[in-house]
């Protein structure tokens, strides 16, 4: 494992850096080990600290929890979780919430499920207009499918995906290693869905299947056997090709000189620090890159950088992930891969987008169904009453045991962008942002849609919908600095620079006009080494020197 | 363990690793030795049933040699369904009358011996999810006598191994990868002349290799009954109440 503070920098504002990269997560430590490949000069700016995979124990035991406080946020934060509550506005009222979503080094990705699918040819294209009103944002991609294939093909070398194509889908040519073989009851799994027309395959999985694997899913993988952010960007980036990381970096704006980003001014324990740089790409996530936009005020910019029509943090998408135990599998052995099975054959159904449903890679011990518990006594009782941990944890462990380790699945259905939801800074919230975000019916009616094909068709395995409405996946933020030909609706340029500015870039989720339906990790890799081409490039054509 | 066809026994030219040997070729087993003599090795062959022994000379301290030799042995015979690391020596010799190469030697055969072994056969045991390892230990480190000090460091070292081991191998997606200590106790062999016959260990080695998947691991055990080493009061009592 890395020791990220090998790599730390003391001076790195005296330098003038080719490229400083704001965030490294998934999109910024793929686009900064293309950039640094070249041999360009890169600065990483993590606002989260060093996670530590083998000093933190990670896997707190069951009745440890049911004992012990919560973690806290520097325990979180080692474990690579965003370390601090969000702050969430619906329907007119604000919850803060400790989201599952990741902080540090490899962002999210650190402690993803690696679920690694491509998008769809028809994701590229404009949906149907589905009685979305006249707030929704267009969710046409500037280029197709044929153009962006080549850079999935390269992500997933680079990930080194396992899997099997989808056999409902003619453009899946992906070269995947070969998964290890599926459970007793997966293999039951895979039969009865086979046979209810889900036309199930392997889902494509950035796990290396060491020896003793355990696919680390929602924890740190200890062992770089997991295939992300941190191990597969950032790590080569700093140990191979020189690039630089400064953690504990909370980049507040960018200071600009007309068109042209001069420096990136952030925070670094309390103290100010500017960076400079030829060229700066935000990969700080879809959260937290239009929030810096929107903080860079000046002349040129009075609204922040690239918000001339306020677009900038609008048009935030998640999908909805509903969570099914499926009970009814025969006491068959679970022993085996985790994260197994996916089945688009809900993608489009007469002219709907869905999306997808996959492993989460569980089981429905007795720690998901205590989870289960606790939040349903949180939501009946809002901030009244502590739950009553021991007696929630005794009821799970009988609740686990009439569930019999049942697997877990989830859906991933799409959310199309809307004008209304975004996400916006504000100061007071513990994160420094809001997320102001209302689920338009016609998103209700797909989620019910979904969940009514699923009960049909899945019956024999006693399907069990453990969300209830609240089911925003908040690991999946998209779409607040939309990509686009046309400035009057788009942030970003079909080549990810944010319109009229001269060297800024955002290269994380932010860019995606819609959402798809599927993870959105595999296209924000193939993106990141598409736009990193692109810079590099312009680099060798000497686009972007300037004096220093 | 229900269907092992191959165990490997390092050490198996005399003492505990001939009659390990012995006993689980005549209970149907087959039985790949391994030890550095290739006369004692024809000895111990001569013991057991036959058809279902075979032996390769093999230096277990030798790092290349044992990746080299568990590789042609799964060419020759197959996967490795279980390992019993029993090869070790024991010099006596005053701490300060050994060489540094002595003394050294002991550990890298009783102690980077076993570990070789493990490196050579856990991956592939991890990957078909199924595999038993029992280390032949000793509680020697506990009250070291003179004159015995790398072979109590050694034995020491294998607890830790053992137990590390265990940790490294989830339980709930590995249940049928199990790694025990068996602690003999005296034995009459080229160790000691005092305790019980080689024989005598057989059984204990058999029900460990046997335990079915989901069984213990990462434990240590003695003919006849569980070895718990540092086990405080409330470990003890946790253990009781929860009846692990």
């Amino acid at each position: 494992m890395i020791d990220w503070s090998n790599y730390a920098i003391d001076g790195a504002e005296d330098a003038l850096w080719d490229v400083v990269v704001v965030g490294a997560g998934l999109g910024g430590g793929v686009v900064g080990l293309t950039l640094a490949r070249q041999g360009l000069k890169v600065l990483f700016l993590e606002q989260g600290t060093a996670t530590s995979p083998l000093g933190v124990p990670q896997r707190r035991s069951f009745w440890q929890r049911a004992l012990r406080a919560d973690d806290g946020p520097e325990r979180r934060a080692a474990m690579g979780r965003w370390p601090n509550c969000i702050r969430v506005a619906r329907r007119g009222r604000t919850r803060d919430f400790l989201p599952a979503m990741g902080a540090g080094p490899g962002g999210s990705s650190a402690i993803y499920g690696a679920a690694l699918e491509r998008l769809r040819r028809i994701d590229f294209e404009s949906a149907a207009p589905q009685g979305r009103g006249p707030e929704a944002l267009p969710d046409g991609w500037p280029f197709d499918y044929d153009a962006f294939a080549q850079w999935y093909a390269a992500a997933e070398e680079m990930m080194g995906v396992a899997g099997t194509p989808d056999p409902c889908d003619p453009d899946d040519d992906s070269r995947l290693r070969k998964p290890p073989p599926l459970s007793a009851c997966d293999e039951y799994l895979f039969r009865t869905f086979d046979e209810a027309g889900l036309a199930p395959y392997r889902i494509h999985v950035g796990v290396e299947y060491r020896p003793g694997c355990v696919e680390c899913q929602g924890y740190l993988c200890p062992r770089g056997c997991k295939a992300e952010g941190a191990s597969r960007g950032l790590a080569p980036a700093l140990a191979k090709h020189g690039a630089r990381l400064v953690l504990n970096c909370a980049v507040e704006r960018l200071e600009v000189a007309g068109d042209r980003i001069e420096r990136v001014i952030a925070a670094v324990r309390g103290r100010q620090v500017a960076y400079r740089a030829k060229l700066v790409i935000l990969a700080a996530g879809a959260l937290a890159s239009p929030n810096i936009l929107r903080r860079s005020v000046s002349e040129r910019w009075p609204k922040g950088l690239g918000n001339d029509h306020d677009l900038v943090g609008r048009g935030l998408m998640f999908h909805v992930s509903d969570f099914v135990a499926l009970r009814a599998t025969g006491g068959l052995s679970t022993v085996g891969p985790a994260k197994t099975l996916a089945s688009k054959a809900f993608y489009e159904v007469d002219g709907v987008r869905y999306g997808s449903f996959q492993s989460v890679g569980g089981k429905m011990a007795r720690g998901n169904v205590y989870q289960y518990f606790v939040e349903k006594w949180q939501r009946a009782l809002p901030g009244a009453i502590p739950p009553p941990r021991l007696a929630l944890m005794a009821a799970a462990a009988v609740g686990a045991k009439i569930m019999g380790d049942a697997p877990l699945f989830a859906t991933v259905v799409e959310d199309f962008p809307y004008f209304f939801n975004r996400v916006v800074p504000d100061a007071a919230a513990p994160s420094g942002f809001v997320i102001r975000y209302e689920k338009s019916a016609e998103l209700d009616q797909r989620v019910e849609g979904m969940r009514a094909l699923l009960k049909r068709k899945l019956s024999p395995l006693a399907p069990w919908f453990l969300s209830g409405d609240d089911n925003l996946n908040y690991g999946h933020p998209l779409g607040t600095c939309r990509f686009g030909a046309a400035p009057e609706t788009s942030v970003l340029t079909p080549e990810n620079k944010v319109h009229g500015t001269e060297n800024l870039y955002v290269v994380d989720g932010s860019f995606f006009p819609s959402s798809g339906g599927v993870n959105p990790s595999l296209t924000i890799v193939a993106n990141a080494l598409r736009v990193g081409k692109l810079i590099a490039e312009a680099f060798a054509e000497g686009r972007f020197s300037r004096d220093s | 363990m229900s269907q092992i066809c191959n165990v490997v026994v390092t050490g198996a030219g005399s003492g505990i690793g001939r009659a390990l040997c012995v006993g689980l070729s005549s209970d149907g087993y087959r039985v790949i030795g391994t030890g550095r003599r290739r006369d004692a090795l024809e000895a111990t062959a001569k013991h057991c049933a036959e058809g279902n022994f075979f032996w390769r000379e093999m230096d277990v301290a030798d790092a290349d040699a044992v990746a080299a030799g568990f590789s042609a042995i799964e060419k020759e015979h197959g996967p490795v369904d279980a390992l019993v690391s029993n090869a070790a020596i024991y010099q006596r010799g005053y701490f300060l009358d050994m060489s540094a190469q002595q003394w050294t030697s002991e550990i890298m055969i009783n102690l980077v011996g076993a570990a070789n072994c493990c490196r050579a056969v856990l991956p592939g045991m991890l990957e078909r999810q199924s595999g038993r390892i029992v280390i032949v230990g000793s509680l020697a480190d506990l009250n070291p006598i003179p004159a015995s000090s790398a072979y109590s460091a050694s034995k020491g070292g294998l607890h830790a191994l053992v137990k590390a081991l265990a940790s490294e191998i989830d339980r709930a997606r590995y249940p049928n990868v199990l790694v025990n200590e068996l602690n003999p106790g005296a034995t009459r062999t080229a160790m000691s002349e005092a305790g019980h016959a080689p024989e005598a260990v057989y059984p204990a080695a058999k029900r460990l290799l046997e335990t079915p998947a989901g069984g213990p691991t990462g434990r240590m055990f003695a003919l006849d009954r569980e070895i718990r080493l540092n086990e405080g009061l409330k470990a003890r009592l946790k253990r009781l109440v929860l009846r692990r």
